[in-house]
């Protein structure tokens, strides 16, 4: 929408115009002050930011058995602008596993936008049977993991 | 012919006097926007909506990401 905005007003005679691309999302996501009414929760505020990741070139199981220890049954994998590429599950990989993360990940896992409206989002996870779902900005960067069942310990 | 802008540049050119301007639709703006931003919906960009811009500064514009 945005880049149309910028196009219009560029057409009605103004100069310099900026196209602040990655918006609200990204204003929102680096925690900076907004202003406004109340607005309904969003999925960026039960973001969990502390999901363990890992370089697609790093050995899957050593990987995983750091998530293991940490409590997590899964290691996002992404590259390194943090751009996801996909999710090892403790299922697919053993603790000896020497072959990369990025020949044992299952690739292209559905993600979410930060700004989503978290109830909304919540109940088609649970609709669909999803536990968890990756946040990501629109050009795809890591943000974190939201879990389906709020906040109760569930990993 | 806009330029696209990040984060950071936002926060400089504001400093520096740019004006931010939200074309979200009302709604959304008002229950949450940049701080210091107008809003000038897309669909309402005409050439009597913008006369509230002050054309001797920036603009930057925005929306959720893009999209």
């Amino acid at each position: 929408m945005s880049p149309r905005a910028a196009c219009r007003l560029t057409q009605l005679g103004f100069e310099p115009v900026y196209d602040y691309t990655l918006g609200k999302v990204d204003w929102l996501a680096a925690g900076l002050p907004t202003e406004g009414a109340a607005h309904p929760a969003r999925v960026l505020d039960a973001l969990r930011r502390d999901v363990p990741t890992c370089g697609l070139d790093a050995p899957g199981g050593p990987v995983m058995e750091r998530a293991r220890l940490a409590g997590w049954d899964r290691c996002v994998v992404v590259d390194d602008r943090r751009v996801v590429a996909g999710v090892l599950g403790a299922e697919r990989v053993d603790a000896g596993e020497q072959r990369s993360a990025a020949e044992l990940m299952a690739p292209g896992p559905t993600t979410v936008r930060a700004h989503e409206d978290l109830v909304a989002t919540r109940g088609r996870m649970v609709e669909r049977h999803v536990a968890h779902l990756l946040v990501t900005t629109p050009d795809g960067v890591l943000l974190g993991v939201l879990d389906a069942a709020g906040d109760d310990g569930a990993r | 012919m806009s330029t696209s802008v990040t984060r950071d540049e936002v926060r400089r050119l504001v400093g520096a006097g740019a004006q931010l301007v939200e074309v979200l639709p009302p709604g959304e703006y008002d229950q949450e926007h940049l701080p210091g931003a107008v809003n000038l919906p897309l669909k309402s960009l005409t050439a009597a909506t913008v006369a509230a811009l002050d054309r001797s500064r920036p603009v930057i514009v925005y929306c959720w990401d893009g999209l």
